[in-house]
């Protein structure tokens, strides 16, 4: 059973390219397709913000269960 | 040497030295010959476990080493038919079970093992012991293609188990933040050799995999022999992956070392690097996928904007729009002819009536006369009812014609385009009609005549 995982990025993603399809394959009656532009624009919009909102963030779990940034190494010690 | 295995009493070809009396002392070679015999009698077929030590190999490829415990010593050698054969590296350190007889080189007084057969002591026991659990769990279905879960197009946080202080960790992590800087990461530390390493790394898997935002692990380390790896080849390594409910990507050394962690995860990275690779797309081709994808957008509205406002002009300057009256008159034309036709049919009935009076006149019977006009006054009341008829006949086809292009007139007037959701909008200043956007600068005011009304506006835009 697989956890549950939040693809709202992708299928925003996925909504946005059909709208811009359904657009370029051309027959909507101009109405419908203004509409359409704006659900575009609007999911355009959010896909951005998502965008603006990640950050780096590179952190260890701590023995006490806390967390800690993590510097990283050279990568020269041998695995122990 | 074939001989059997030696008895105390009698050995081929020896014979106990017989001191003193007459027989001299032995020469060196008798000596070496005799315990030469000696060892291969009894040593002529051995197993040895030890270390190899002292490598060296001659011009001709017959390897010279050392096989040694903690306290002794022998010196060893594996000529190079066999050494061809070896299906390992031959190095100082390495444990190995040597088949072959003891023997002495009497030329050089040497003592030394000829090796038939060479074999990994420590890594046979391991290589079965792997062979087994890889059985086992394939018929438990455990490594089912079925059972592997694809991983997240963009995880909100990505898990990673394995030695804060190794190889491994440098090399996702370097990989992963250049494709996408931004990533959010989250390690959990765990021995990844010698005792415990199994469980810590197992409590690890499980501690990332039940928190809610990491969605996708990463589990791994860097090469090592078979023994280093073992540690992913254990149940609780093993258990912890197959159990998790996020999807776990497996990096455990190279590509040639396969271990049961990665048969049971769900995809399986050759390499650390790769791993960094297959978990996370590139932040850039994401930013600039959005960013097309808006162009297109934009660009497909414009078109169909643009080709809407071309209808609406043709329209405007349509002959129909432009001269309603003409409509109206070419109606009103037909209306007239069909009024001449009329009186014209009219005038020509009259006419052949008064024909008819006229021969009546001639006539001389009187009763016939009378008679005569009667009929004929008949038929002048039912023509002027025929022509009454139709005249109201045409009269009402000229209307309904009329009230026919009417409605058609109306619907391409301008005022009815409005009501079907186009606009025009002109600018405040010069009140002509806009027909691009670039017209305008932002704070130039518009007005927009719809349907029922107008809008003032000011552009923000363009």
């Amino acid at each position: 059973m697989a956890k549950k995982v939040d693809l709202s990025f992708e299928e925003k993603l996925k909504k946005l390219e059909d709208i811009v399809e359904s657009l370029e394959n051309g027959e909507l009656a101009l109405e419908k397709a203004v509409d359409r532009y704006q659900k575009g624009v609007r999911l355009h919009a959010e896909l951005q913000a998502d965008l603006d909102r990640m950050e780096k963030r590179v952190r260890m779990l701590t023995e006490e269960g806390g967390e800690v940034a993590f510097e990283g190494t050279t990568g020269e010690d041998d695995d122990q | 040497m074939d001989s059997p295995p030696p008895r105390r009493r009698s050995l081929f070809g020896y014979e106990p030295p017989r001191s003193g009396a007459g027989n001299g002392p032995l020469s060196v070679t008798e000596l070496a010959q005799r315990a030469r015999r000696l060892l291969e009698g009894e040593f002529g077929r051995v197993s040895v476990k030890g270390e190899i030590t002292d490598v060296s190999r001659s011009q001709r490829g017959h390897v010279y080493f050392t096989l040694k415990d903690a306290n002794s010593q022998i010196p060893a050698v594996l000529w190079e038919g066999s050494a061809k054969s070896l299906d390992f590296r031959l190095q100082n350190g390495v444990e190995v079970v040597a088949r072959g007889h003891l023997t002495l080189y009497a030329p050089r007084g040497r003592f030394q093992f000829i090796c038939q057969k060479l074999t990994l002591a420590g890594e046979g026991l391991l290589e079965a012991k792997f062979r087994a659990l890889t059985a086992e769990y394939e018929a438990r279905g455990w490594f089912d293609e079925s059972l592997k879960k694809p991983l997240p197009f963009l995880p909100r946080v990505i898990g990673i188990v394995t030695s804060p202080s190794g190889a491994a960790i440098h090399d996702i992590l370097e990989t992963l933040l250049r494709r996408h800087p931004r990533a959010s990461v989250l390690l959990a530390p765990a021995k990844v050799q010698g005792d415990g390493a199994a469980e810590d790394i197992a409590r690890a898997i499980r501690l990332l995999d039940g928190r809610d935002d990491v969605d996708v692990l990463i589990v791994g380390r860097g090469g090592g022999s078979l023994e280093d790896l073992w540690a992913f080849n254990e149940a609780p390594v093993v258990e912890a992956i197959r159990q998790a409910r996020t999807p776990v990507i497996s990096a455990v050394g190279h590509e040639v070392d396969v271990t049961l962690a990665d048969r049971v995860a769900d995809v399986r990275a050759l390499t650390p690097t790769r791993a960094g690779e297959v978990v996370v797309p590139e932040l850039d081709a994401l930013v600039e996928g959005v960013r097309i994808l808006r162009d297109r957008l934009d660009r497909e509205v414009t078109g169909l904007l643009r080709n809407a406002a071309l209808t609406v002009d043709a329209l405007g300057r349509s002959w129909a729009l432009r001269e309603p009256r003409r409509m109206v008159e070419r109606a009103a034309g037909r209306l007239k002819d069909l009024r001449a036709a009329l009186a014209r049919s009219l005038e020509g009935a009259h006419r052949r009536l008064q024909d008819r009076l006229h021969r009546l006149d001639r006539l001389s019977s009187g009763r016939l006369l009378v008679a005569r006009l009667a009929r004929a006054r008949q038929d002048v009341m039912g023509l002027r009812k025929a022509m009454d008829a139709a005249m109201q006949r045409s009269l009402r086809g000229a209307r309904a014609e009329l009230d026919r292009t009417g409605p058609l007139l109306e619907s391409l007037s301008p005022l009815a385009v409005l009501s079907r959701g186009y606009s025009i909008t002109r600018t405040k200043s010069d009140g002509r009609i806009l027909r691009t956007a670039n017209d305008m600068a932002p704070g130039d005011e518009i007005v927009t005549l719809l349907a029922d009304g107008e809008i003032v506006s000011r552009v923000e835009e363009s």
